[in-house]
Parts: structure tokens; sequence; C-alpha cells
């Protein structure tokens, strides 16, 4: 579904990604993990069209998408949940949730549906439907920023954390309702620091080490990988091998 | 060049009571005070849409009423048509002078814009200069100019029609910003580009839009206060500053914030020129708009870069 | 482990795919973590984003035998040795031994990868799977009852029984798989024969055959004598282990494990990669974690085949081994390294190298090994019982050293200098050959 081939991103003169590839196939979950600066934003960034990268290939469905601005990826069916929720604050939960279908904003019973499916799977934003976005507990933003994307119909979601400084409660219900979305026939690319409830849910992940894949494999196999585990404890390479 | 409008009203000064003269130094603030807050909101909508404070906002005023004085002198149109046309034209206008110059320099930091807009002030100013020339010319007034007599205070109707035009200015910027998709877009993108960009706005488009809406409504404004004021080339510079003035002080950003800010200056404005001086008239704008930046930095209803609009 | 049982069907354009990501992988992870790769690359100047498909594996250096040996102990490492749970080791021609260590993850893909094969094979649970293997090669034995063991199948490892006694326990205990190589298997067979055992008899079903190649002519001797349906598989135990490729029923090209290996053949004189022809095997192993080897050098000759097999399966196949690029010499599934009984013999003899001569003989069905060595003053004294003593001595050492027992045989330089003259220090022979030699 989504291929990535030799992909190279900096931010100015800092080298981030240093030649990905990765590619997602239908129906799956793929965790992404990988320490604190290793590039796993920018990688999810550059696949949305927010950053240029300076070379690569990716593409969507067969087509080179590497060129294509945020809105026409969003059109083509990816839709990305940024790190942080990064959801309107000060417009309403409906409002939030009406600009997650802009692009098919005269669709007006599709999205009504949407709506529909949406409040059945996060019942909590129907009570609070009218409230200010910025309002909203961080759980229930988090659930607002999934909730936008899926609006938009996408048939790949990016996920950028969405765990970040969730209890682990409202967590397992993200995680819940992420596995849901993904039975209906969503593909998933899901980003975590919580690399172990990442590899939970997915079912094949790969390793991104200070901007290159170091690893790939099953998730269950990841999960037991000390090498994964260091990732996830954020430490090191080096600190570890000292014999 | 709100100077006119005082004077005007000064003139048939000593004939009225006290009683009158408050209610006419009001009638004048509020007017004043209705086209600021057009022009803040102008700079607000722009603000928001692109981080951008747009110093040729004022000239978006003068060409509003230079238009609508083209359409109605040398075309003979009837005032409504050529007050709509007018906003058409100065729309276009604003859609260009972004095309143009904020486009092209999308990378450029906000400090290079915001040299850019000045840029196309004086760019805009030339222009008009020499198409109609140095002289202020004189605009009909939309129904006649008896004055209408309230509470003892003489209201030239023009003032109405000021009030009228202005409000419903307002009114369709808050119910474009509240209703329609397009506006709660621009809402979204004021508050977080990227996340814009994420539900697949076209951000481009909104920066493009907001121009348009920005200029239409200072358009609308100049072309209702032409026929009091008398228009020319450089009556938008005055009328800029003010209108900035009432922008920051009701907080950068937040659009009800900017029309509050903008019935402030021009009530104060017309208080401290009746009863203190009115030579020191212009100079009240920016001494209040100090005193409110000492006492809260945001503005009046500024609340930092979050909860914009 | 859906994914796994899947991807030996991914499209081409797939394989492409993953290749690419197995293979940056991998050298990142070598980049990063492995002394040797990380010296070896910034010395080439080769960046790891240069490599940014498959073909560009060419740029990358080769890892040989040797080198496994030369940066003994640990800087072919990519874990730190908590993470590793078994080493193995093996002997080499230079001066340390090879040391090959795995992590768990590791031994899995091993077992993984010989259970893959053995379900094409139809082994099942209920199999009884009897491995007659050389103590020469145990590691294979190991890994192969681990996968047997883990598939559910009862085990019959390898055991100091005699051939015949082998045979009785297999038709008693109604052996129906058989691990074996060739020609320990035609030994077998032949002891069968004797014994007046045949398909009827015995209850064989499959032949898992190892260590070398099987010949057409062998298969059909062994389907026919033992009643069984013959598969071989290849594997080399410094990467990937015993099954790195396996025959599939409807063709006999091995398939390679190519969703953890990126194999290539080039030119042994050359070393340029060669795409549609006989060549050495290279092999780039991807997923593995301990000692993840970048183009390591098998020594061992074929040829791959890239189209789709009738079975289905799109992992490329390599042709039945054709032979040998470097001096290692197969004899009954070990490895023997000229080289290294040079050393030996170099070590033995204090300094001095005699002149010898390696003989590979046939007999029955198993090749034995002897070693002609030029009598010479300087090593052989006058008396006899010395001789005797000191050869002795050397078959102990050899036994020791290679892993496989040898006769040592004193010569005059005149029986070998014929066929050291043609730069020929093995040779195979048979009986007679031998006989009028030695006469
Ligand atoms: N706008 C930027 N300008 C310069 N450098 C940046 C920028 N954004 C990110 N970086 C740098 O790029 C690297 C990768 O950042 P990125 O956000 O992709 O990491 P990450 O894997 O998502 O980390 P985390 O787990 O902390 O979210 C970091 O070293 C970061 O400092
Ligand atoms: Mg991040």
């Amino acid at each position: 579904m989504l291929s990535i081939q030799n992909l190279h991103v900096s931010y100015g003169p800092i080298k981030v990604l240093k030649g990905v590839s990765l590619h997602i196939d239908q129906g799956e979950i793929v965790a992404l993990i990988g320490a604190n600066g290793a590039g796993k934003t920018t990688l999810m960034s550059t696949i949305s069209g927010l950053l240029r990268p300076q070379s690569g290939e990716i593409k969507f469905e067969g087509q080179d998408i590497i060129k294509f601005p945020p809105d026409k990826i969003v059109k083509l069916g990816i839709s990305l949940v940024p790190e942080g929720r990064q959801i309107f604050a000060p417009l309403t939960v409906l409002e939030n949730l009406e600009l997650g279908a802009y692009l098919r904003s005269k669709d007006k019973k599709g999205i009504k549906e949407d709506l529909d499916k949406i409040f059945s799977i996060f019942p909590k934003l129907k009570e609070r439907k009218n409230q200010q976005a910025g309002t909203l507990s961080g759980g229930e933003q988090q659930m607002l920023a999934i909730a936008r994307a899926f609006m938009a119909r996408p048939r790949l979601l990016l996920l950028d954390e969405p765990s970040l400084g969730l209890a682990p409660m409202v967590l397992e219900l993200i995680m819940d309702s992420i596995l849901e979305l993904n039975k209906e026939g969503l593909t998933i690319l899901i980003v975590e620091q919580n690399a172990i409830k990442a590899l939970e849910i997915s079912t094949r992940g790969y390793v991104l080490e200070t901007g290159r894949i170091i690893l790939q494999g099953s998730s269950n196999e990841l999960k037991e990988d000390p090498d994964v585990i260091r990732a996830y404890l954020g430490k090191d390479y080096e600190e570890i091998t000292e014999r | 060049m709100g100077g006119g409008l005082l004077a005007l009203i000064n003139l048939r000064r000593e004939k009225i009571a006290l009683m009158g003269q408050i209610l006419q130094f009001l009638f004048s603030g509020l007017t004043n005070g209705a086209v600021y807050a057009v022009i803040a909101l102008g700079f607000t909508i722009i603000y928001n849409a692109t981080d951008v404070i747009n110093f040729a906002q004022g000239e978006f005023v003068m060409l509003g009423a230079m238009v609508m004085y083209t359409f109605v002198h040398f075309l003979s149109w009837p005032i409504p048509v050529a007050f709509f046309a007018t906003i058409i034209c100065v729309s276009v206008i604003g859609i260009l002078v972004e095309f143009f110059t904020i486009r092209p320099a999308k990378n450029a930091d906000i400090i290079s814009l915001i040299i850019i807009t000045i840029g196309v002030s004086i760019f805009l100013r030339g222009v008009a200069m020499m198409i109609w020339g140095k002289d202020p010319v004189a605009i009909p007034p939309f129904t006649g100019s008896t004055p209408i007599v309230f509470m003892g205070a003489a209201i030239d109707p023009q003032i109405i029609w000021v009030l009228v035009i202005t409000l419903i200015a307002m009114i369709f910027t808050q119910w474009f910003f509240k209703y329609t998709i397009w506006g709660k877009a621009m809402r979204a993108c004021a508050v977080n580009k990227k996340a814009a960009k994420l539900v697949g706005i076209k951000v481009e488009r909104l920066v493009s839009l907001s121009f348009a809406l920005s200029a239409g409504i200072s358009a609308a404004a100049g072309a209702v206060i032409a026929p009091i004021t008398f228009a020319s080339y450089d009556m938008g510079t005055m009328l800029g500053l003010k209108g900035f003035c009432a922008a920051v002080l009701g907080g950068l950003g937040s659009g009800v914030g900017s029309i509050l800010g903008g019935f402030i200056l021009g009530i104060l404005e017309a208080f401290g020129a009746g009863y203190i001086s009115s030579s020191y008239k212009d100079a009240f704008a920016f001494l209040i708009l100090l005193i409110v930046l000492f006492l809260k930095p945001q503005g009046l209803l500024g609340q930092g870069e979050v909860d914009k609009l | 482990m859906v994914t796994e049982s899947r991807i030996e069907f991914l499209s081409p354009d797939a394989w492409g795919q993953w290749h690419t990501e197995l293979l940056q992988s991998v050298v990142n992870r070598v980049y990063t973590r492995v002394p040797f790769y990380k010296n070896l690359l910034d010395k080439e100047g080769i960046d790891p984003s240069q490599i940014t498909n498959v073909e560009m594996l060419k740029l990358l250096p080769f890892t040989t035998r040797e080198d496994l040996a030369n940066h003994y102990p640990y800087d072919f490492f990519a874990v730190p040795l908590r993470d590793i749970v078994r080493i193995h080791t093996f002997k080499s021609s230079q001066l340390s031994p090879i040391v090959i260590g795995y992590t768990k993850r590791d031994l899995e893909i091993r077992r993984f990868l010989a259970i893959r094969a053995f379900n094409v094979f139809g082994v099942r649970p209920e199999d009884i799977v009897q491995i007659c293997l050389d103590p020469g090669m145990s590691m294979w034995s190991l890994e192969l009852k681990e996968a047997a063991e883990s598939l559910g199948a009862l085990v019959i490892p390898p055991d100091p029984l005699r051939a015949k006694d082998r045979i009785k326990v297999m038709r008693d205990f109604k052996t129906t798989v058989l691990i074996t190589t060739p020609s320990y298997g035609l030994y077998l067979l032949s002891i069968a024969r004797e014994k007046g055992l045949g398909p009827r008899e015995l209850s064989l079903r499959v032949g898992i055959f190892i260590g070398e190649t099987l010949k057409d002519k062998d298969r059909k001797e062994l389907e026919k004598g033992f009643g069984l349906r013959a598969f071989s598989i290849y594997g080399i135990m410094e990467a990937m282990g015993p099954v790195m490729a396996y025959e599939c029923r409807d063709s006999k090209r091995l398939h390679l494990a190519l969703d953890h290996v990126i194999p290539e053949v080039i030119d042994p004189k050359t070393l340029e990669p060669i795409f549609n022809g006989v060549g050495e095997l290279v092999i780039t192993t991807a997923t593995t974690k301990a000692n993840p080897l970048i183009r390591f050098r098998t020594g061992d000759l074929t040829k791959i085949t890239y189209n789709v097999c009738e079975c289905g399966r799109t992992t490329w196949r390599i042709d039945p081994i054709k032979g040998r690029s470097d001096q290692l010499v197969n004899v009954r599934g070990i490895k023997i390294d000229v080289g290294l009984i040079r050393r030996l013999l170099t070590e033995y003899c204090e300094g001095y190298e005699p002149k010898f001569l390696f003989v590979i003989r046939k007999k029955e069905f198993l090749e034995q090994i002897e070693l002609w060595i030029a009598m010479d003053p300087q090593i052989f004294s006058a008396s006899l019982p010395e001789l005797h003593l000191w050869i002795r001595n050397l078959e102990t050492k050899f036994k020791d050293y290679i892993g496989i027992s040898c006769i040592v045989r004193p010569v005059e330089k005149r029986t070998i200098a014929p066929f050291l003259d043609r730069n020929k220090d093995i040779v195979y022979l048979d009986n007679n050959e031998i006989n009028s030699l030695l006469l």
C-alpha cells in the first residue's frame, strides 16, 4: 500500500533521515519505534507532505506522492494524527470533526454517518461535542485527534505517539479503538515511545536509530529483542555494550 | 483623515447644549470607532491567516473610497451598484497583492514580510496618486445631507450609513468565521497551521481568501466614509495606523477584541479631542495604546498564541 | 507468524522492497555495531546510505572464513555477549578458530527454517525421525534434532551405533523420516539390502539428505531402495544453519530462505557478480543478530534461478552444489581445509613441511581419507617402531584437529610426485588405482 525507499530528510544542515526504506501492506498495523530524536516524527511529517525530503521515493498504491502537498495526500487517503494532538483548541469538538472532513464538506450525508460512527466509538466526544476542544482532558483530546483524522475517511492512518501523557486506562481505550478501526479495514502506521504497547497491537515493526532503520520484523519477535528493549528504555547502544 | 469628520461636527459646536455635546462626541466617537474597528478586523483577519501585520491595510480603505469615487463620478453608476462593485474590485486587488508579494516570499521571515507590506502600501499610494491626483475628491452622500436631529444633536445621515454598514461588515465577518466551513478553516489555520494542513486545508487558498475578505471590508469602510471625509490618495495612512492601534489594543488576533478596540479608541479620541485639544487628537490613539500595552501587554482580549479569534 | 508462511510467495516487486529494507537495516546494524565492518566500510569510504537497493551490494566488501578467524574473538559481534545464548566454534586454516554466536532469536530463525522445510517435506508430529550423521557434523544433528522435536516428531539422534544396528533400530522403531548424507544413505542402503530389508520391511517415507550434493542416480537408488521420497537441503553452519535452502515437491532446485538471506553468485576469480551462470554463492545474512555477515563467501559453486517455481514460491532457487571454489574438500558432508592439513603437518614436523598428498578413496559407499607423506630423512627416523609411533600420533592429532579419522601412509617421493607436479594435493582415487600406485 505504502512503500518508501531511501528517504533522506534534513532540517537545514542537520540530516535527520538517512536513507529510510519501509513499507506497509493493506490491512496491517505497522509500528515504528525508536528513541527520542530518532526521526520518527520527521518520517511521519514527510509522508504527510509537511516536509520535503532531499531525496527518496514514497509510493502510495503505486503512485509517487513525494511532491504532493498535504491536502492532496489527505485526499488520496493518508491522514496523520500528529504528535501532541494539535487539535484546534478554541473551536468546538464538532467543528474540529467537521474540519476533519474538510475536503468533502459537501458530502453532508457521509459526514453525518461518519460522525455517528465516531460517536459510537468515542461516546465521550458526543457528550462534549459543543464544548471547546481545548477544555477536553488529555485523553479526550487524543480521541478527538484520532477522530478528526478518521473524518477524512483515510485508508492509511498515521499515528504519532497517541499514548503521550495518557493514563494507562485511557491508553487501553485508545489502543482498543485503534484496533477497532483496523478491523474495519483501516491500515495503520503507529509511532510510539511506548514500544511494547505499539508492538502489542501491531503485526510488524521497524526500529529507527538516528535516522536509520536498524531492525525490522514481526512484532512478536521485536517485543523480545534486546535492542528494542534498550531503545524502549531510551538508552544508547554504547552505554550497554561496555564489556 | 478622520479629522475631517470632526471638523464638520465642530462647526456647530457652540450651538448645542451639554447633553447634545456629549451625544455629539459619542456619535462622532462611535462613527470613527466603527471605521477603526472594521480596519482592525481587516488587520486581524490577515494576521491570523499569515502572522503578518499588513501595513497596506489603510490603502485598502483608500482604494475603497477612490474606486467608489470612480464608479460614481466617472461611470455614474447608482450608489448601491457602485458600492458592491467597489467591494469586489478591492477584494480582487487584495488577492493580487497577496499573490504577487506575500506568496512569492513565503519562506521569508515575518519581519521581511511586514516590510514588504510597507512597500506595498507605498506602491499603492503612489499608483493612486498617479491615477486620481493629489487633490481630495468628493463623493455624494448616499442619502442626501440633511442632518437628522436627535436629542439635541445634529447627525449627518451618512453617519448612520457608516454605522450600519460597518456593523453589517462586522456581523458578516463573525458569521463567516462561525458558520461557514471556510471560516472555520480560517480559524483552524489561525490556531494551528500544521494541523490545518493535515486535515487537507489548502492554507494558501485561505490566505488569498483572507486578503480578499480583509480588503473587502476595509473597502466597504472606505466607500462609506468617503462622503464625509472626502477621499484622497493618502487618506489610508492615518486610518491604517488607527486601525492597527485598535487591533493591538484589542489584543492582536482577536476579532471581538479588534472591534472593541476600535470603538474604545474612537470614543476616547472623540472625547479627548473635544475636551482637551483637537490638535492632539491623533496623539491620543497612540497614548491610549501605550497605556493599555503597559498595563496589559497582550491587549484587552488577547490570550496569547493559542486562543486567537 | 502469518507473514512468514506467506512470504515465500511474495511478488517480485515486493521482494525488491523487502530486500532493500533487509539489506539496509543489516548494513546499518553492522556499521554501527560490528567493529570489523565499521573499519572496513570507513576504509573503503562507503556510507551505509549508498546502499540504495540490492544491486548496490556490489559496493560492499566480501567476508571470508579467513576474516572470521582473523578477527577472533569479538570483532564480528553485533550484540553484547549477554544477548548471546550459544556459541559454536569452527576450525579454520588460520591461527584462531572461527567463533559464531547466536542470540535466542538467531536460533529460533534457524529452527524455523528447518521446520518450514520439514513441513514442505510432509514431516508431521506422528513421524519418527532418525538422524544418522557423522560426529563431525554434530552441530547439524543438533539443530535438525531441535527442529524436528519442536515440530512434535519423535527423534532418534545420532548415536555411536554401528550401521547394522542403526538399520535394526530403523526397522523396529518404524522410522519414517531419515536424515543423513547421500553417501551414508547409500551405505545404509547396502547394509539393509544385505539383511534383506527393503521398502516393505521398513517404514521410511521421507529422506532428507544434507552435506553433499544428491546426484540423480543416487536419488533414484535411495528412493527405490528405501521406498522414500528424497529431498535435499543445503546450508552452511557459519550462517543461517542447515536449511538455508530446500527442495520443494516440484523442483530439483533448492528454494533459498530469501526472507533471511540475500544471495548472489560471483565469479570466484574476478569477484564480479554473475547473474545467469555458475559461480560462487555469496550470502548476506539479513536477519541474523549476533554475527550478521555481509557478502559471506560460501565457497560453493552453483547457479541462481530467479523465476517462479511450479509450486508457486517466488523465492529464488539454487542448483545442487556443483563443487567448491576454494581448497575445502567435502568428505561425507564434512568440509576439510587442505590449508589446515598443511598447517597441522608443519606444526607436527616442528616447522618443516613435508611433501604430501591428500587422498580421498571411495570404499563401499563412504569416502575415506588418507594422507600420503613422502619419506624424507628430515622427518623419518630409521627405526621402525619409532616411525610407527610417529604415524599413530599424527593420526590421533589429525582426528583431533580435523574431526575425522584418516590413515597416514608413508610413501616414496616418486609415488606422489606426478600429482604434486601437476599442482594437485587432493586426489580422488578408487581401490584399484590405489593398489597399483602403492605396489
Ligand atoms: N524543525 C526542526 N529543525 C531542526 N531540527 C529538528 C526540527 N525538528 C526536529 N529536529 C531534529 O530532528 C531530529 C529528529 O526529530 P524527530 O522529531 O523526528 O524525532 P522523534 O523520533 O519523533 O523523537 P521523539 O520521540 O522525541 O518524538 C531531532 O534530533 C530533532 O532535534
Ligand atoms: Mg516524535
